[in-house]
């Protein structure tokens, strides 16, 4: 009976196993074998790639494009998603809590910015980019309100491109920490708040005491999903900077990228992809592990 | 068993008119991926195709061409070629830009066409330095559509306010930053009698973002006028380090430094080539090397360039060599430069009918439908002697490409090289340094560094 249940399971999920395995098994095994051969668009060996072992691995360890684009990546992660993201959809979240009492004194205000970050967010990403290039560009509106100033109008995404992307995505993501936040703040029983209002608690004594500690669980859920998509993000900032201009807003995905069809080198844009992923596999695991030290 | 015995010859009559007397000729695929945003598609599609589809069907051999539309620009069309040459799908014929030719080669996606063009009573009236752009270690791989060459254009208009002569004959580097410098202590005046907002003397193509234009029209312009060149032929080896190319970066240095040129962030910020094209059709910079197809886009009134009184307010010259730089005199240098390409039509090596699609390129590229084309389409430049040469071609040619083509003999190709778009990212790098301020001397360094990683030990020269 039961050999036959799991027979029944099997069966029903064959038709998903099958298809993850082809198109998200498939194509990552298949990276992974490629990032330890000489496969290339162009080249001597082009027709013919060959096995080289850790050979693209060893390159990596000393090319400096590379230690730049990891550090372009964590940077774009941590000031885009971790402090951005995350630091102002929660702040969002809280101002626009109905429960709170603030939410009154500043309800039009609040509208709006939700109604913002939800355009923003589900802007198309080419639409969004090119919104941004011509906002931040030497002849965009952001440069000419600073000369309106008495500012110098500059290129933004000459002169600040890792700055101009950190902000473009904070700009883009920001909604989803949001509404993350918000559905995790409604949870917290209102009776906790209202007895440590009673108790002469300050409302950063709340924060800390109450919201913080019962927010947890969302809140590291938020900060995996939103690093392993950071980390990713790629038509975003290629259409503002490229990885412009001297490789300063080169993320590892734009570097890859431009290994690959730039410089068409596929076996070793392989190599940087599968890094990236250890990379970002990296930070999960360090979530996780405060994540399980603070619950315990 | 009569009837039966009967009934086997009615049925093979019967069965008779199903089978037909002579088989029926077999119709021969050929794949072709012209750019379909280019002007001439439409030539190709209507003239080529027929003609060839004709020509063939007169030897008796019925072949249907197709097109196989590819991705649009050149960027994007250049990585769909070369990653269906590398699975093996690509179209019989292809387009290959003349500067990929010998990296193409030598991954063996190119089908050698040496023992054809031996054959061809064509490929003697192409010019030498054509052939050369398509040879590869003694083999032909690709055969020159048209050409082109880069002249030096200025703004009449801003060289009559700043006092300078018109027509501007610049012969040497000195004369050019000579002219720069008169327009920028002038600009005031200038700006104001011709109503500018803004004026910039020079605008030479640099950085990254504009990848291949910034190697051939800026960079490689200046260095073809030293004499010297990024690759050696006669000692097979790329050149990492010479008193030309540190003097090619000076030049650059010094009209970023003296603040002669259109600020840096136009190289790296939004659409660069329209951006300084638009400021040349508006008069707001005043010399520009860049590619020939300017001055028609600027006298064609549906074109965003245009200039309604293009003759009036745009002059085109020769680039000098160096000759003279920095009061320092270089009686050898050569005295006009330019730098040409073009594209090429190529067969892939998965073709099943090589014979044919040298055929196919042997007929379109004929001198009979070369001039037809560039009458009906011009712009590009013959790559073959005898059709700048004839007579038709002359008379219904106008007097700016007539010129262009005299500068032809002075033309200088990009060196046919497998490691050549490489060399070609390490100069739009090494210019890049140059815009965020570093010495014309550390950019030679870094760049004689970069080219020694490319070309490998032994794969490089360095001089002086």
């Amino acid at each position: 009976m039961k050999r036959r249940f799991f027979k029944i399971i099997f069966l029903f999920s064959l038709p998903s196993l099958v298809l993850f395995s082809l198109l998200v098994i498939g194509p990552v095994v298949w990276g992974v074998v490629v990032s330890f051969t000489n496969e290339a668009l162009v080249g001597p060996g082009a027709r013919n790639p060959r096995f080289i072992g850790l050979a693209n691995y060893l390159k990596l360890l000393s090319d400096p494009l590379f230690y730049n684009s990891a550090l372009i990546s964590f940077l774009y992660v941590v000031g885009s998603a971790i402090v951005g993201q995350a630091g102002l959809g929660f702040l969002l979240a809280l101002l626009t809590s109905r429960r709170r009492r603030i939410y009154s004194k500043i309800f039009i205000l609040a509208m709006i910015a939700q109604s913002a970050a939800l355009i923003s967010w589900v802007t198309p990403e080419v639409a969004g980019g090119y919104c941004w290039e011509v906002y931040l560009d030497a002849r965009g509106l952001f440069p000419y309100l600073l000369s309106k100033l008495g500012l110098p109008r500059v290129n933004f995404l000459v002169r600040y491109p890792l700055l101009s992307i950190i902000l473009a995505n904070i700009w883009w993501g920001t909604a989803w920490s949001m509404l993350l936040f918000k559905s995790a703040l409604e949870t917290i029983p209102i009776e906790l708040e209202e007895s440590a209002m009673v108790d002469g608690a300050s409302s950063l004594d709340k924060l800390r005491y109450i919201i913080l500690p019962l927010i947890k669980g969302p809140a590291l859920v938020n900060l995996i999903l939103i690093t392993i998509w950071t980390y990713g993000v790629f038509g975003f900032p290629y259409m503002l900077t490229a990885g412009g201009p001297l490789h300063r807003s080169e993320l590892m995905t734009i570097y890859a990228y431009n290994t690959a069809f730039k410089a068409r080198k596929i076996g070793y844009a392989a190599a940087i992809s599968v890094m990236m992923f250890l990379m970002s596999l990296a930070l999960v695991t360090i979530y996780q592990f405060i994540g399980r030290r603070t619950r315990g | 068993m009569r009837s039966r015995l009967l009934l086997i010859p009615l049925l093979v009559l019967l069965l008779l008119p199903l089978v037909p007397i002579v088989p029926a000729q077999k119709v021969v695929e050929l794949t072709i991926a012209p750019p379909k945003w280019w002007s001439a598609y439409r030539y190709y599609k209507n003239i080529w195709i027929p003609y060839f589809e004709g020509k063939m069907a007169e030897k008796g051999i019925l072949v249907r061409v197709k097109i196989i539309d590819y991705p649009a620009p050149d960027p994007a069309f250049i990585d769909k070629t070369l990653l269906d040459l590398k699975a093996g799908v690509a179209p019989d014929v292809i387009w290959v830009d003349s500067f990929y030719v010998g990296q193409w080669a030598e991954a063996g996606y190119l089908y050698k066409l040496t023992d054809f063009v031996k054959k061809w009573s064509g490929w003697k009236e192409y010019y030498e330095p054509l052939k050369s752009a398509v040879t590869w270690k003694g083999d032909v791989y690709a055969v020159m559509i048209e050409t082109d060459i880069r002249p030096l254009y200025y703004r009449k208009d801003v060289f009559k306010a700043a006092g300078l002569p018109v027509p501007w004959h610049p012969k040497s580097w000195d004369d050019i930053l000579h002219a720069a410098r008169v327009i920028k202590a002038e600009s005031k005046e200038i700006m104001a009698k011709l109503g500018l907002k803004r004026l910039y003397p020079i605008a030479i193509k640099m950085g990254k973002k504009i990848e291949e234009a910034t190697t051939m029209q800026g960079f490689l312009m200046l260095l073809a006028g030293t004499g010297d060149w990024i690759y050696d032929e006669k000692a097979g080896k790329w050149v990492a380090s010479s008193p030309a190319l540190l003097d090619t970066f000076k030049f650059l240095e010094i009209i970023y430094k003296e603040g002669l040129a259109v600020p840096a962030d136009v190289w790296f910020g939004a659409d660069p080539i329209e951006t300084v094209h638009s400021m040349l059709s508006k008069g707001e910079v005043a010399i520009f090397p860049t590619w020939q197809g300017v001055w028609y886009d600027m006298g064609n009134p549906g074109h965003r360039w245009y200039i309604p009184n293009r003759d009036e307010v745009l002059g085109y010259t020769a680039m000098p060599g160096r000759r003279k730089f920095l009061g320092k005199e270089y009686p050898n240098d050569p005295e006009i430069v330019t730098v040409s390409g073009g594209w090429t039509l190529a067969i892939s090596w998965n073709c099943k009918h090589p014979d044919l699609a040298w055929e196919f390129i042997k007929t379109v590229l004929s001198k009979e439908l070369a001039i037809n084309r560039l009458i009906v389409f011009p712009g590009g430049l013959p790559p073959r002697k005898d059709v700048a040469e004839d007579p038709i071609y002359k008379a219904r040619t106008d007097p700016y490409t007539l010129w262009a083509i005299g500068l032809l003999k002075y033309t200088r190709f990009r060196p046919s090289r497998a490691e050549y778009p490489d060399v070609s990212t390490a100069i739009q790098e090494a210019t890049e340094l140059i815009l965020a301020g570093k010495s014309a001397q550390e950019v030679a360094n870094w760049y004689a560094s970069r080219i020694k990683e490319i070309a490998g030990p032994g794969g490089y020269i360095e001089r002086g």
